[in-house]
């Protein structure tokens, strides 16, 4: 838009140009008329010789002024000429500019056809030719990312800052799992060097699609809103700051659970503030009233740009309209949310279990304590096969499988070494003193302190060692 | 995982810094050993950064102390954290050492 308007002052700059000098010609000519019969008439009247010279010299300069009016009339419209050539060039730029950029945001629903559990839309109504609005998500181990974001300003310097945003999104994201340590990376590459001062609301969430657990950093963004089967709200987020102005922020992340067939609609401002022709806000009450329970992704938010449009009616949109919503449909969260981990006999693999064991504890809020107790046992349990079940010189494997319930954690060790049941083993006597303390016995003392269950089986050459933990 | 000995008279500081569990047990062990001639003096364990210990850490913690407790030494266990206090407890080793 703000493009068109300077084609448009340029366009018509240059009629009032051409127009005052078409004014200054016709006045020169009527001068020049003007002196022409004052001459003829002096003439006739008078033979002052001065007289004649004063009025021939206006002549040759009126002649001359004329002369030099039309010569910069004619150089001025050849760089008129040239200018809408630029122009024209600079249009046809901006549309690639614009094309670039919506090939930056994921368009084609549904995104996963083979995914049951997650059903998601999106649309982005540029306001301009390029817009400073953004969005993206995608899946990685389970785990669906998400964000929207607005720029400040408008046209191509946020567009510009736009396309940065998405890529880091997707740069810091692929090696984060936390939307606060996303925000806050992305913060600070963002606040260092802005020396122009714009600055990005954004909001990023991760949905574990196992567990339906949503964790989310708000970083000075419209509020989503939680859209469940009997009610909608807006989701409880904090709105720390925008993206770019404080280096050092501390961004708070928050969490809710999501259960099947709730969704998590994000929007940014331009369809809150979308005007009809009255200049009266479409607003956050009208668009509320618009969101229910039970839609499809697509059909709800095609419901609401329906809404917008018939709101607006005719009026221009000033800003980029943009909207995603993400409704989870896992039937049976929790169930099945089986992982694996495979290592090889070798004790150098051990620090991996730590991630491992972070990695499914973190859908099911348990507290740092815990945690720990849960590595330590694995550890115990997994350094025993990797010391033990395999004679010396020779590999295997062990395969750690980690079942996550309502209630309980499962993990389930499994090798082909050597037939041992640690859970045979004699318990040790922690009320000994220093002297009679045994060295050795305490790994699996505290796989059984620490679990709730351990069993051992011996099955088609494998030894399995399954221990449970209430939670 | 990392180690640091400091020696001053007749007290010996040993700082762990990281997570004490089995893949560290070999190459902390090497480094620990010449301790074991020295356990006669005070030895303190100083464990305000360790972050985690498993079963392997806790032998080289009864070695040392069971050394000590032959050469008639002492030793003293450091600033734990709760994780490691957790475990300690687990383990009966809160009364087998003098805890700071």
């Amino acid at each position: 838009m703000k493009n068109d308007t300077n084609i448009l002052k340029r366009l018509t700059r240059s009629l009032r140009v051409r127009m005052s000098l078409i004014i200054v010609v016709v006045t020169a000519l009527l001068l020049e008329g003007v002196g022409l019969v004052q001459y003829l008439y002096l003439k006739k009247e008078s033979s002052d010789p001065a007289a004649l010279n004063i009025f021939v010299i206006l002549l040759i300069v009126g002649f001359l002024l004329a002369i030099l009016l039309v010569v910069r009339a004619l150089r001025n419209m050849k760089r008129l000429g040239a200018l809408s050539a630029s122009n024209q060039k600079m249009e046809n730029e901006l549309h690639i500019a614009s094309e670039i950029q919506m090939s930056m945001l994921p368009k084609l629903f549904p995104p996963y056809p083979e995914r049951s559990d997650v059903d998601m839309y999106a649309s982005m109504i540029p306001a301009k030719e390029v817009g400073g609005d953004l969005y993206d998500f995608y899946v990685r181990d389970n785990k669906f990312f998400f964000c929207i974001g607005d720029v400040s300003g408008k046209g191509v310097p946020a567009s510009l800052v736009m396309a940065v945003t998405r890529s880091l999104f997707r740069t810091v994201s692929m090696h984060e799992k936390s939307p606060q340590r996303i925000v806050t990376v992305m913060n600070e590459s963002m606040s260092d060097m802005n020396e122009s001062d714009m600055f990005v609301t954004f909001f990023a969430a991760v949905l574990d699609l196992c567990s339906g657990h949503l964790r989310y950093c708000n970083a000075g963004h419209n509020v989503p809103f939680l859209i469940t089967g009997e009610s909608t709200r807006s989701l409880d987020a904090v709105p720390n700051i925008p993206l770019g102005v404080e280096q050092d922020y501390q961004y708070v992340e928050q969490e809710t659970d999501i259960a099947c067939g709730e969704g998590i609609f994000l929007y940014t401002d331009g369809l809150t503030e979308a005007e009809n022709t009255n200049l009266d806000l479409f607003g956050e009450k009208r668009l509320f009233s618009h969101l229910k329970g039970g839609l499809s992704a697509r059909k709800q938010v095609e419901s609401v740009i329906s809404a917008v449009e018939g709101f607006t009616g005719g009026a221009s949109r000033s800003d980029d309209l943009t909207m995603l919503y993400i409704r989870y449909m896992n039937e049976s969260p929790l169930e099945g949310s089986e992982r694996h981990l495979i290592l090889h006999n070798d004790i150098q693999q051990i620090p991996q279990l730590a991630g491992f064991v972070e990695e499914i504890t973190e859908s099911i809020h348990l507290d740092q304590q815990t945690v720990m107790s849960l590595n330590l046992a694995l550890e115990e349990a997994v350094s025993n096969v990797i010391l033990y079940a395999y004679p010396k010189g020779s590999s295997g494997i062990v395969d750690i499988e980690a079942i996550v319930r309502k209630d309980k954690v499962d993990f389930i060790i499994t090798d082909n070494g050597v037939p041992f049941d640690p859970t045979n083993a004699p318990d040790v006597d922690i009320t000994l003193g220093v002297e009679e303390r045994q060295i050795g016995g305490l790994g699996i003392y505290l796989v059984r302190t620490i679990m709730d269950s351990v069993s051992y089986k011996r099955e088609e050459g494998k030894n399995i060692l399954s221990m449970t933990k209430n939670i | 995982m990392e180690i640091k000995i400091n020696e001053q008279g007749e007290t010996v500081t040993v700082s762990f810094i990281g997570r004490f569990d089995t893949s560290s047990y070999m190459d902390v062990t090497k480094e620990i050993e010449p301790l074991l001639e020295k356990a006669d003096k005070t030895i303190i364990l100083d464990c305000k950064e360790l972050a985690y210990i498993s079963s392997s850490g806790l032998r080289t913690f009864l070695s040392l102390r069971k050394a000590s407790q032959a050469k008639k030494g002492k030793v003293i266990v450091k600033d734990m954290n709760d994780t490691i206090r957790s475990v300690f407890m687990m383990t009966g080793f809160l009364n087998l050492f003098d805890i700071e």
